[in-house]
């Protein structure tokens, strides 16, 4: 084992050498097996009434959000959808854009999980379990606000096919059925994906359960894993599966959520670059995202070796690469609308940027663009504070985007009678806030009770698991 | 060990134990649970079939009655369709000469006005309820005072109104109590246009335009095609002016000191104020009577007649002399199909001159005839009456001890009377609502609506109606007439209908049941109307003169503002206050809704800093304090560009008190500065700018002028986009208008109205292909069409609020857009509605498939199937679509609060039975009236006709049946002797947005403007 200081970045890190590829090794600080056990299930065993008092104070906050969430939606049944600020010609608002924001977010996660395990970044072990649920948990909260958005709740399982008595089929032409299939598809993959990894580690939590309660929970959830190499053929056999069937999800979903705008006739809406431009940028906020969550998760969680400063360096480098991307793209929908000649469309492009939403374009420009290009410089890529900052920069950023894109075709379209400003009410502030609570509850509760790193695949990539090493 | 695996497997035992009492307690909570779902369903409602079906009603099928509405004291024709015996929709009469099939929008709104819950349902007095015995008591007991002093401290305040009973019944009682007092209710409008034709025909003399006759009217503050008398008929005969031919037409001047929508058709607008006029007057005479030396044989004097008129004039001041110059010689050009018309508010001397004019370009009995009224049946005119400010004389000197004040609310009108009125020991007021006058009165009688109760009218030429009850009264009414009836015979009733009878059977003016039938069935009496005089007085010049001299004032400048107070285009002077369909018909000209602003000219704006201004949601203007002498009020303002410099204008009719709960403190109540000598336009009013804004209604936000408004209006927005097309008629006689039409080299194959959709299976409609074209030339931007589709479709009111936001529920609704730079901008109006587009964007894109295209072209929206997503409002391209955001019809199975249940009682009567009610959460829009199209193939299978082969003009929607000048035509494209087919294939159609390839079935006709080319 070579000390190599000048290798290491940060002072102090103990940061090892691979024999062979000369890399520096994933897991710092001289971890061995059950380290990495020891580490992960820390969190999940604390007996209940010993959890600390940061992840209660944490889940309170997040839970009164969800109460609030649920409470608003509740009127909102009994209200009706006038209680946002929809109006002629903003058809849609903040849900929809919520929706678009949350079902974004969740690429990141299906991209680390699925698409980084078939070009083999060993790297993504850390994160890919975290990055997993938080995708699972984004989906739950994207799919709430297409159900409640709609005029009449009671009846959205009309969209389904599903026998009645109308003998009606749903309108295949429609991207919102699009988007039901193909939602409800990521959903269903992404939860068996994120389910299906989280067995063995299950098991682990399972075999080292000291109370019934746990023993029993652990071990409905563990499916009997015995760990028996026949287990582990099938396991990695079914994970290659599920990652292959994620891989193409992370493509088309957010693309055929982007055809709800593309296949509209809106100017400004209707382009052919929305599908390549959404996915990138539903990658840049997942992966923002999932910088947010993780950066003061593997403080408190005491993850600092496993989830190191190389991954968070990874990670914004995605995030540099796919906000350059959108960036372009910015550019390109600027210059097609001039480009085409077409009054309404180059209207659209100069209104979203000098017209009465110039400030929601111009954050969303500066947040995409402008700031993520500091991650062009090792020391910002790799300086966790500003990482966190740029990350929930980039998240308000993509939620604008959204916005700029969804309102400003519909305030000004083709007829100028019928243009008119959009203006949130409390109601539509309440619904995103409260979807965020829903999200971190959800979230919390998986800190709190499942392992948050794919304790087996972790193990997979440390130097002991070479089997010829000696 | 086997202690712990005994006691495990009784846990197990335990656990998974599951007998017969267990599965008999499951069961029972399952039934308990399934009675509970049961009664949580909605309340059961039955519908009861008629025992006995009363006569010519089968339920499902309307009926139609003829009758007539008062509107400005005359009769207008109309229709009533009626359903199970409730009348539910108003149309105009195509036989009577007031209407010819039109209505406009307060005929429209009066239906719902019969269902107003805040009418007033029982007799007050002293503000608490009575009853009509105690009327009849205290009747009995002043009766007897009356006839011991002949009716002295008697007196009658009433309005001007031509209704044949009432009159006689007025002048009985005027016989029977000789000194009982008589005033006419204040007007702005009192009498000028009759002492203006009494200066040159004598009394009882009224002048009727035949504007069909005339290919240059000149209108000179006469909002002649939406307001006035006889509306609907200018309002058709201009449009039959309108494209002769491809070299021909008529030509509107417009001299207004308002933006009217009149005004806005103008092809050439001079925007001058009222109080300028006598200049304009003196400019025009001069160029006539001088320049060209236009004389009449009438005038019997060969004298110049500008030398009569004006004989002190030296020079003509008249800043606008080219446009002057250029009138004269077009009406010279124009002479006898030429024709001046004046709006009723100018003073009598200035109709004198304008009917000077008229006879000097040889109109007499071709674009004008002159009626006599005194030698008609019912010239009783209120011969003795007086005006209102003698009244105000009086109750001061205490003459005055029971007034009756009939129809009238003075004390909305001139609130400064408040005091006055109180003074009178007993007031009676007789009306539909118990208003601001009703409130202070001390008897307030309530009078029944003109579809509850019989009644007459005359129209404006004369023609004469009977108006015939459509439902017995709702509440505990008497009609005016019968009311009358009781103060002329102390007490005794006789019911409307024998009063009416009575009336004409007494004059043998209907001689025979069957003539009495027959005036029912057709809506008015066949041959009676009022005849045209062929002699005339000799004019007296020297008089006239002195009293044009007289009105030479200073001219109008920062300094000397002048306020002109206009009838509201919705809510008239406030009769119409409490119909929201009227609150919520946004004004033609500045689209605002729920409330009035003071309008001001965008220089005026400038100079005290003010400005209208989108920030945001809110459409925020500033407000203004406006005074006169001592008098002060706060109103928003409002900058629309076409204004006069120094004039200001702003709707009467808002700001009521008492006028229930729609039209309670809605906008500013400029009665409030006004005196009753007043006229319409009034001098020495001041205006500051206070640091308190306001937020507008509107219905389209579009155009507002912020006060450094030196911006072009081309920049707010409309820029290149020709959503409205309008040339000029020198332009269109060589234009080739399909020069940049994508559609130009398409051939219209059989059956096949376009190029197929797609390049397999073109769907080809060879049956029915309903199809709509609106003449953007014959538009004039009235919006009657508007109220006309939400009283057939039911179509909800939002509110104040809501409107604000945008949620407006009009299926279909006028854009009115500037073209032109700010000083001189012209306004254009174009209806839109769903077009039902072959193509349509909407389609496509619903994800429960709930709105289709059916086999005859429309585009039905199915309310059933909707869940509301709203991506079919997002894609469409005109943005007709409408949504129910909050459950606005209150019809909520859930819950509905108890005071819109109450109100709710009488609303729902007004209902169409055909349309079904959408509850919230679902998308609404434009249907063509599919309710028409469908009675009408039924009507025709049921008789063994083919229903696709329909005769042209058998299904007529709401909005092409309302619209006076016929803009808009509706029929089956396939028919090629329909009026649409040829329509779709004049030169001048075009599709509005027709590069999105969406096909629409509603297509426009190009406008076609004439201004007079050395104007321009």
């Amino acid at each position: 084992m070579n000390i190599n200081s000048t290798s290491n970045i940060h002072s102090g890190d103990i940061v090892y050498e691979e024999t062979l590829s000369g890399r520096e090794h994933l897991v710092r600080g001289g971890l061995d097996f059950t380290d990495i056990t020891r580490i992960v299930c820390r969190m999940p065993e604390i007996p209940l009434l010993k959890t600390p008092m940061s992840w209660v104070i944490g889940f309170i906050f997040a839970f009164s959000l969800m109460i609030i969430f649920f409470g608003c939606i509740a009127y909102l049944i009994w209200e009706g959808t006038g209680i946002w600020g929809n109006a002629a010609p903003v058809y849609w608002g903040w849900p929809i854009v919520n929706f678009v924001f949350w079902v974004g977010i969740g690429h990141a996660g299906t991209l680390i999980s699925a698409i980084l395990f078939l070009f083999r970044q060993k790297w993504r072990t850390s994160i890919n379990r975290y990055a997993e649920a938080m995708t699972v948990f984004a989906v739950i909260c994207a799919l709430v606000f297409p159900g409640i958005h709609v005029g009449r709740i009671w009846t959205v399982y009309w969209m389904f096919p599903i026998p009645n008595q109308m003998s009606m089929w749903p309108n295949f032409r429609s991207p919102l059925l699009w988007d039901v299939f193909a939602v409800g598809t990521y959903f269903t993959v992404s939860s068996l994906f994120w389910y299906v990894g989280l067995i063995p580690d299950v098991a682990t939590l399972r075999d080292r359960a000291k109370n019934k309660i746990s023993k029993v929970i652990y071990g409905l959830l563990a499916l009997g894993w015995r760990g028996s190499m026949r287990h582990w053929v099938h396991y990695e056999r079914a994970y290659l599966l599920l990652a292959a069937l994620s891989t193409p999800l992370v493509l088309s979903v957010h693309s055929v959520v982007s055809f709800d705008f593309a296949v509209s006739q809106l100017p400004g809406w209707h382009a052919t670059i929305f599908p390549p431009y959404f996915v990138a940028g539903a990658i840049f906020s997942g992966f923002a995202m999932v910088q947010t969550l993780i950066i003061p998760a593997r403080s408190l969680l005491k993850l600092k070796n496993i989830v190191t400063i190389k991954h968070i360096e990874n990670m914004n480098k995605i995030i540099l690469l796919t906000g350059s991307m959108v960036g372009y793209a910015y550019c390109m929908e600027f210059f097609i609308a001039w480009y085409s000649g077409n009054e309404y469309e180059s209207f659209t492009f100069i209104n979203r940027a000098f017209g009465p939403y110039s400030w929601a374009y111009w954050s969303m420009v500066s947040c995409n663009v402008i700031f993520p290009q500091i991650f062009w410089f090792r020391k910002c890529r790799t300086n966790i504070y500003i990482s966190f900052i740029i990350s929930i920069f980039v998240n308000i950023g993509m939620w604008f985007e959204r916005f700029v894109i969804t309102v400003t075709s519909l305030n000004r379209d083709f007829l100028p009678s019928s243009w008119r400003y959009f203006t949130p009410t409390l109601f539509d502030a309440l619904f995103l806030i409260g979807s965020f609570g829903l999200f971190l509850s959800l979230f919390l509760m998986f800190i709190r009770y499942l392992p948050v790193i794919a304790i087996s695949e972790v193990k997979g990539v440390m130097p002991q698991a070479d089997p010829h090493k000696k | 060990m086997q202690k712990k695996i005994d006691s495990q497997n009784n846990q197990f035992n335990s656990v998974y134990k599951f007998y017969r009492r267990e599965a008999l307690q499951l069961m029972g909570a399952s039934l308990a649970l399934a009675g509970l779902s049961v009664s949580c369903r909605r309340p059961v409602e039955k519908i009861i079939p008629y025992i006995r079906q009363p006569e010519l009603i089968i339920p499902g099928n309307p009926n139609y009655f003829a009758t007539a509405i008062m509107l400005n004291g005359n009769a207008i024709g109309i229709v009533v369709e009626s359903h199970e015996g409730r009348p539910t929709k108003i149309e105009g009469n195509k036989l009577h000469p007031s209407s010819l099939g039109a209505s406009d929008s307060h005929m429209q709104a009066s239906v719902l006005q019969l269902y107003d819950p805040d009418r007033a349902k029982s007799p007050t007095w002293n503000n608490s309820s009575s009853t009509w015995s105690r009327w009849k008591k205290w009747l009995e007991e002043k009766t007897i005072e009356w006839n011991n002093k002949n009716g002295k401290g008697l007196a009658f305040l009433t309005t001007n109104s031509n209704n044949p009973t009432s009159l006689r019944l007025q002048s009985a009682i005027q016989e029977k109590f000789p000194n009982s007092k008589w005033f006419l209710s204040s007007d702005f409008s009192n009498n000028n246009k009759e002492k203006g034709t009494y200066e040159i025909w004598g009394e009882g003399t009224r002048v009727k335009y035949n504007l069909d006759k005339a290919s240059l009217i000149v209108s000179i503050h006469d909002d002649f095609l939406i307001l006035g008398d006889d509306h609907l008929r200018h309002a058709k005969n201009y449009a039959k002016g309108k494209l002769l031919s491809k070299n021909k037409s008529n030509r509107l001047y417009v001299i207004e000191a308002d933006t009217s929508v009149t005004g806005s058709n103008a092809d050439n607008r001079l925007a001058l104020g009222a109080n300028d006029i006598i200049y304009f007057m003196e400019s025009l005479c001069y160029e006539l009577f001088v320049v060209n030396n236009l004389n009449n044989e009438y005038f019997k004097t060969s004298k110049n007649i500008f030398k009569l008129l004006f004989p002190n004039t030296k020079k003509i001041v008249f800043s606008n002399h080219k446009f002057v110059k250029a009138l004269a010689v077009d009406l010279i050009n124009n002479k006898s199909k030429s024709i001046l018309t004046i709006g009723n508010h100018l003073p009598s001397s200035i109709h004198s001159l304008v009917h000077i004019i008229n006879i000097a370009l040889d109109g007499l009995n071709k674009t004008f005839n002159i009626l006599d009224i005194k030698t008609s049946e019912y010239y009783n005119r209120m011969i003795n009456t007086n005006s209102f400010n003698s009244l105000l004389d009086k109750i001061e000197n205490k003459e005055i001890n029971e007034l009756f004040i009939i129809n009238s609310n003075p004390v909305y009108k001139f609130p400064f009377i408040k005091k006055q009125i109180i003074k009178i020991p007993t007031v009676i007021t007789m009306g539909i609502y118990k208003d601001e006058t009703g409130s202070i009165s001390d008897w307030h009688l309530p009078t029944s609506h003109f579809l509850e109760n019989w009644d007459d009218g005359v129209s404006y030429d004369g023609t004469t109606s009977i108006v015939q009850p459509l439902i017995s009264p709702l509440y505990n009414v008497y009609s005016k007439n019968e009311i009358l009836y009781q103060i002329l015979y102390n007490g005794e009733i006789k019911d409307a209908y024998n009063l009416v009878r009575d009336t004409f059977w007494k004059k043998k003016l209907i001689k025979s049941d069957k003539e009495w039938n027959l005036t029912l069935h057709d809506g008015l009496i066949k041959n009676l109307n009022y005849k045209t005089i062929k002699n005339y007085l000799s004019i007296d010049f020297s008089s006239l003169s002195l009293s044009l001299k007289r009105m030479n004032k200073n001219k109008l400048s920062f300094d000397n503002l002048e306020l002109i107070c206009k009838e509201d285009y919705s809510i008239s002077k406030g009769e119409y206050s409490n119909i929201s369909w009227l609150q919520e018909l946004g004004d033609p000209i500045t689209r605002l809704a729920w409330g009035n602003a003071l309008l001001i000219s965008p220089k005026l704006a400038k100079k005290y800093n003010l400005s209208t201004q989108i920030k945001e949601m809110k459409y925020e203007t500033d407000i203004v304090s406006i005074s006169i002498k001592n008098k002060k009020i706060y109103a928003p303002i409002f900058v629309l560009p076409g204004l006069p410099n120094y004039s200001m204008c702003i709707s009467m009719g808002y700001g009521r008190t008492h006028a229930g709960f729609i039209g309670n403190n809605i906008g500013v109540n400029i009665g409030v500065l006004l005196n009753t000598d007043d006229k319409e336009s009034i001098l020495g009013v001041k205006i500051k700018k206070t640091v308190k804004k306001y937020n507008l209604s509107a219905i389209q936000i579009q155009l507002a002028v912020n006060s450094d408004c030196i911006t072009n209006v081309d920049k707010l927005h409309l820029g290149n986009r020709d959503i409205v097309r309008s040339i000029t008629l020198k332009e269109y006689k060589t234009a080739d208008l399909k020069k940049n039409s994508l559609l130009k080299n398409l051939k219209h194959k059989e059956g096949v109205l376009n190029k197929p959709i797609q390049v397999t299976r073109p769907f080809i409609y060879d049956k029915n292909a309903w199809g709509m074209v609106i003449d953007l030339n014959l538009c004039i931007g009235c919006s009657f069409c508007v109220i006309a589709c939400q009283a057939e479709n039911n179509i909800p009111i939002v509110g104040s609020k809501e409107v604000k936001r945008g949620r407006a529920m009009h299926w279909l609704r006028i854009d009115r857009y500037f073209i032109g730079p700010v000083d001189n901008a012209k306004n254009v109006h174009q209806p839109v509605a769903c077009a039902h587009c072959e193509n349509a964007p909407c389609e496509a894109v619903c994800p429960v498939a709930a709105t289709v295209h059916d086999k005859e072209g429309l585009n039905t929206m199915v309310y059933n199937r909707c869940i509301g997503t709203r991506y079919c409002a997002n894609n469409c391209p005109y943005k007709v679509r409408r949504f129910n955001y909050f459950d606005f019809t209150n019809s909520g199975d859930l819950y509905v609060d108890p005071k819109s249940l109450e109100r709710r009682k009488t609303l729902q009567m007004q209902y169409n039975p055909d349309v079904s009610i959408r509850y919230r959460g679902v998308m609404e829009k434009c249907t063509y009236c599919t309710q028409r199209i469908q009675e009408a193939k039924l009507k025709a299978k049921r008789n063994g006709n083919d229903s696709n082969n329909m005769l042209d003009g058998t299904i007529v929607p709401a909005c092409a049946q309302t619209c006076p000048t016929n803009a808009i035509t509706f029929g089956n494209i396939n028919d090629k002797s329909s009026n649409v087919y040829k329509l779709k294939n004049n030169d001048r159609e075009y599709e509005m947005l027709e590069e999105l390839n969406i096909r629409p079935r509603t297509s426009y006709l190009i406008r076609i403007s004439n201004p007079n080319l050395e104007l321009i």
